[in-house]
């Protein structure tokens, strides 16, 4: 028998999807799940069919959250006058780990990477205008990636909002060149946040 | 230095085991029986690239559905170490066991450096390949040199994307790659000064070596940002505003073109004798003496930057048309430190009663 039964093949071919997960390890995890029981393949499947009407988007930030609003939006002992700039949602969890920053949060949904097509119309800037324009916020702490794209991002957010009165700040590289910091341990982002640094626009 | 070698699948190779020796090894054979290969799988262990091709996958055999080359390498008295690349539908490199995904941690656990016959196109063929030689040599000398050459490629193929489509990307988009691109090239570009200030002060004494003394052999660098010959090299500050008016004065120009028209990626070399253009008034015989004077010159810039001899020279038979007393200087110079692997059809009379000899026939290889 050189395939499984179609409803294990279409398993399989799902966990595959996940990052990091080869083909070997969907089918262990596919064969594995034929020995739950029938209430626990139900809650499953609801988890996953309820997903996208479950998880949203903050309505302010672009956090992922369950609500309209995030919990760091929500959270009335955060300084509102402080705003960190990072690509994705996942980026935050890092920083909040990291417990040494108090202030807000802006999901920008990526980076300029004009070789894979994407500019700044793909990027959640009118969002952070809009922020900006409401007032209170004194500091763009700009988060994004220390490599070429993350660095040209900050230095194009910089001249972007140039005209606001706002102190536009760079966190310091504490992480390697080159490194993705959705893998950045938290100690590292704790330094990094550490040591930001003014940009020149 | 290479301490054995095993390839597997790789040209006509099916799958050899070879004991090198320290100092001397040559490989005996007729032409097309594999002596150039087994250069080609050295050279590829410690710089992931060929000096043949740019088709990696060329390198399997034919049918066969992956290479794969191993090594045990030391570098400057450290640990020995257990290198393999194995080359199938994607590549897969270890170090001592450990999987290595970056080229960057992966090259120059052991130092080559060629002589062979394509080192003439240096001189004669096209600038790309007076900039990949530039590039290769300094990324061995300088990890720092890699990175910062790698950000300088990525930023500019970025801009160029972006040159290219005027609809999407405003004029402050392409300029937010200008402090990437300004910093990490003009690194880049002081590296390759620095380098080619110290390779003049060697070929000054190694042109001697196949040229009379009353012809004096020198490298220019001509920058890719503009005339700089008055700004020194060690001062970025200087350099990095020229290149910052450079791209604005061509950005008019780079935006019409749709590519961007200064910077290192248009740096020349250019080789001079009694400061005469080689490129322009060499013979032949000029041109290939001039760039085996080259290469003994970076063999010494980079003996003196590692502060070590540990360099094996991968040498395929280029002393065909030297006379006797530059044949002699050739192998003199070869023998004055390192390993030597060298290709040739015979055993020539300066290796004899040294090392290790090796006869290369139909893909196959015995120690003799
Ligand atoms: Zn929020």
């Amino acid at each position: 028998m050189s395939n499984y039964p179609l409803p294990l093949e279409r398993l399989i071919g799902y966990f595959s999807r996940f990052p990091g997960v080869g083909k070997r390890s969907a089918e262990r995890m596919a064969l594995s799940a034929l020995s739950w029981t029938s209430e626990e393949l139900s809650d499953f499947g609801d988890v996953l069919s309820s997903l996208r009407e479950a998880v949203k988007a903050c309505a302010v930030c672009g956090n992922i959250c369950e609500g309209d609003l995030c919990p760091v939006c929500l959270d009335c002992g955060r300084n509102r006058e402080l705003v960190c700039v990072v690509e994705h949602a996942s980026q935050i969890i890092q920083f909040e780990r990291s417990g040494s920053y108090h202030g807000l949060y802006h999901v920008l949904g990526g980076k300029l990477s004009p070789l894979s097509g994407k500019g700044p119309d793909d990027l959640r800037l009118a969002e952070l205008r809009d922020r900006l324009e409401s007032g209170g916020i004194r500091e763009l702490i700009l988060a994004t990636s220390p490599d070429v794209e993350g660095e040209a991002t900050a230095h194009f957010l910089a001249r972007e909002f140039s005209s606001y009165s706002v102190k536009i700040t760079r966190i310091a590289s504490g992480v390697p060149i080159g490194s993705d910091l959705s893998y950045a341990d938290s100690a590292t982002l704790a330094i990094a946040l550490e040591g930001r640094r003014g940009l020149e626009q | 230095m290479l301490k054995s070698l095993t390839i597997s699948n790789f040209r006509n190779f099916d799958r050899i085991k070879t004991e090198l020796d320290s100092h001397v090894n040559v490989l005996v054979g007729s032409n097309g029986h594999g002596k150039t290969n087994f250069l080609e799988a050295v050279y590829y262990l410690s710089l992931l690239r060929s000096f043949r091709t740019n088709q990696i996958s060329d390198l399997r055999q034919w049918k066969k559905d992956f290479f794969r080359l191993e090594c045990e390498c030391t570098q400057s008295g450290m640990p020995s170490r257990h290198l393999s690349v194995t080359y199938g539908n994607e590549r897969r490199l270890q170090v001592n066991g450990t999987n290595i995904y970056r080229t960057s941690d992966f090259i120059n656990q052991f130092i080559c450096v060629t002589f062979i016959p394509q080192d003439k196109d240096l001189i004669r063929g096209s600038e790309v390949l007076r900039r990949r030689f530039m590039d290769i040599s300094l990324s061995q000398m300088s990890t720092g040199y890699l990175r910062n050459l790698q950000s300088y490629t990525e930023a500019l193929r970025a801009r160029n994307a972006m040159l290219k489509d005027r609809v999407k990307y405003t004029d402050s988009t392409i300029k937010a790659y200008d402090h990437v691109l300004v910093k990490s090239g003009v690194a880049v570009e002081m590296e390759r000064r620095e380098f080619m200030e110290k390779l003049n002060s060697s070929l000054f004494e190694k042109s001697s070596l196949l040229f009379s003394p009353d012809l004096i052999l020198s490298v220019r660098y001509l920058s890719g940002i503009g005339s700089l010959l008055q700004v020194s090299y060690d001062d970025a500050e200087q350099m990095e505003e020229k290149f910052r008016m450079a791209l604005r004065k061509n950005y008019e120009r780079d935006c019409r073109k749709g590519f961007t028209h200064c910077g290192p990626h248009r740096a020349e070399m250019t080789c001079l004798l009694n400061l005469h253009s080689l490129l322009h008034f060499g013979s032949e015989g000029e041109c290939r003496m001039a760039s085996l004077a080259i290469k003994f010159a970076f063999l010494d810039v980079l003996r003196q930057t590692l502060n070590s001899d540990d360099i094996t020279l991968l040498v395929d038979d280029v002393t065909g048309e030297l006379d006797t007393t530059r044949q002699d200087n050739f192998y003199r110079e070869l023998l004055s430190g390192g390993q030597i692997i060298y290709a040739g059809t015979f055993l020539p009379e300066a290796f004899r009663g040294k090392g290790r000899v090796f006869n290369v026939k139909s893909g196959m290889i015995a120690s003799l």
